[in-house]
């Protein structure tokens, strides 16, 4: 019967194991328009013009930490029927409790993603887990090819 | 002389050394983590416990921002704002292995530990020189090594505090009750755990690594022991001295027998009274 001192404990090592994997980067973007943007088309007012920046997109980074599993058709067999939709090449990221809403706000943006080992993903769900259910938060992610990609990442 | 203070830095300083019990390590642009909404002003740090008396330092957007902007939950590395940022924060500070209050703690019983392995009857202190003993604790601000008279203890020419032996023996010590209590503590929490088809951690060696590190740790302890036994007793108890064994009952008789044969010259004086004659 393991304690609540037990469960501080295991949340402990999970926050140690987390900090051992590498940097994970959510990177979400937004747009600032320029004065030869029209909002209605959608595209700039004045085409002959030569400006891009019309609409220019303004990446924020977000740095973090989370232990990172990747499918393989091994660990496919071995996950037992715990995700749905779970498939090869897919990411499982697990993110300390404080991460879930920064995660979230990556599904919710259409044109937000999540950079692991300079893979693109895009998180599809996430579950709490670990041994009370709550100790941290797992993010299923599928590869991921954005619009707008942020310079390095 | 003053008398030698475990809480100076100096005596913090050498329980490190063999200790590492700060372990102190700095870390740069931490990224905290916590929802970035200008909302949310709870933010929580990667590693801990922060050393609160380290320097902490928080940058939003690469600039410093001022202390007073924010609080600090050193032991749980929890970051408060005063204004949610609305960027993500960065944090420079440093950790430590324990909180300074449990570094104390080990520092007294390193030397419970060095008065069990011999005794000598010295006391730590929280005053020296005032010829009275205040015993301290964790919670001291000083502790004192001092002898019954409350002065720092004469060896030869030198002190206590003086003495590199006798400071190395305390660290030792310390070095062993450290890993006795790491023992104490490790024993009922480290296992192996695993979640269902996922994470497992093996702790289960963490405590018999220990219990063989003791070990070697006591044998070591022995010739430091040694070292500054002949410095508090003097070279001249080492040449030519030696520790008898204990007697038995009839070692003892006999051995009485053969003094007091040889001093009352029994030889000559006792006629012998055997058959025939």
């Amino acid at each position: 019967m393991l304690n609540s001192r037990d469960i501080f404990n295991i949340r402990n090592d999970l926050q140690q194991t987390r900090a051992d994997y590498r940097d994970v980067h959510l990177v979400h973007v937004q747009f600032t328009s320029g004065s030869n943007y029209e909002q209605f088309t959608d595209g700039p007012m004045d085409i002959s013009k030569d400006s891009a920046n019309y609409l220019s997109p303004v990446f924020t980074v977000y740095r973090t930490r989370a232990r990172v599993k990747i499918i393989n058709p091994i660990t496919l067999l071995g996950l037992g029927p715990v995700i749905t939709g779970v498939e090869v090449g897919d990411y499982l990221l697990m993110f300390r409790t404080s991460d879930k809403g920064e995660v979230d706000k990556v599904i919710a943006e259409k044109r937000a993603y999540i950079v692991v080992d300079r893979e693109r993903l895009k998180p599809v769900t996430t579950v709490w887990t670990g041994l009370t259910q709550s100790d941290e938060v797992m993010a299923h992610c599928k590869k991921f090819d954005p619009e707008f990609k942020a310079t390095g990442l | 002389m003053a008398a030698f203070d475990l809480f100076s830095a100096d005596g913090l300083r050498l329980a490190d050394r063999y200790v590492r019990a700060f372990n102190l390590q700095y870390i740069a642009r931490d990224p905290l983590s916590g929802v970035v909404d200008a909302s949310n002003t709870v933010f929580n740090s990667t590693y801990r416990p922060i050393l609160s008396s380290g320097s902490i330092g928080v940058r939003l957007s690469g600039t410093l921002t001022a202390s007073s902007n924010y609080t600090v939950e050193a032991e749980q590395g929890v970051f408060i704002f005063s204004t949610a940022p609305s960027v993500q924060p960065v944090a420079d500070y440093t950790i430590a292995a324990y909180p300074d209050r449990l570094i104390r703690s080990v520092m007294v019983a390193g030397f419970d530990e060095m008065e069990l392995q011999w005794f000598r009857g010295l006391a730590l202190s929280e005053a020296q020189g005032t010829g009275q003993i205040v015993l301290s604790s964790q919670d001291s601000n000083n502790a004192y090594v001092v002898n019954s008279s409350g002065s720092d203890p004469p060896i030869g020419n030198i002190f206590f505090s003086t003495s590199w032996a006798q400071r190395a023996l305390y660290a030792a010590c310390t070095q062993l009750a450290f890993v006795k209590l790491q023992i104490g503590e490790y024993a009922p929490t480290h296992f192996i755990w695993q979640e269902a088809q996922g994470l497992r951690v093996d702790k289960s060696m963490t405590v018999r690594n220990l219990l063989a590190f003791k070990d070697n740790l006591e044998k070591s302890l022995m010739k430091k022991l040694e070292q500054a036994q002949v410095e508090w007793y003097g070279e001249s108890a080492v040449y030519g001295a030696f520790i008898a064994d204990l007697h038995t009952k009839e070692f003892l008789a006999h051995r009485f027998w053969e003094r007091a044969s040889k001093d009352e010259g029994w030889r000559d004086a006792t006629p012998y009274t055997g058959y025939g004659y």
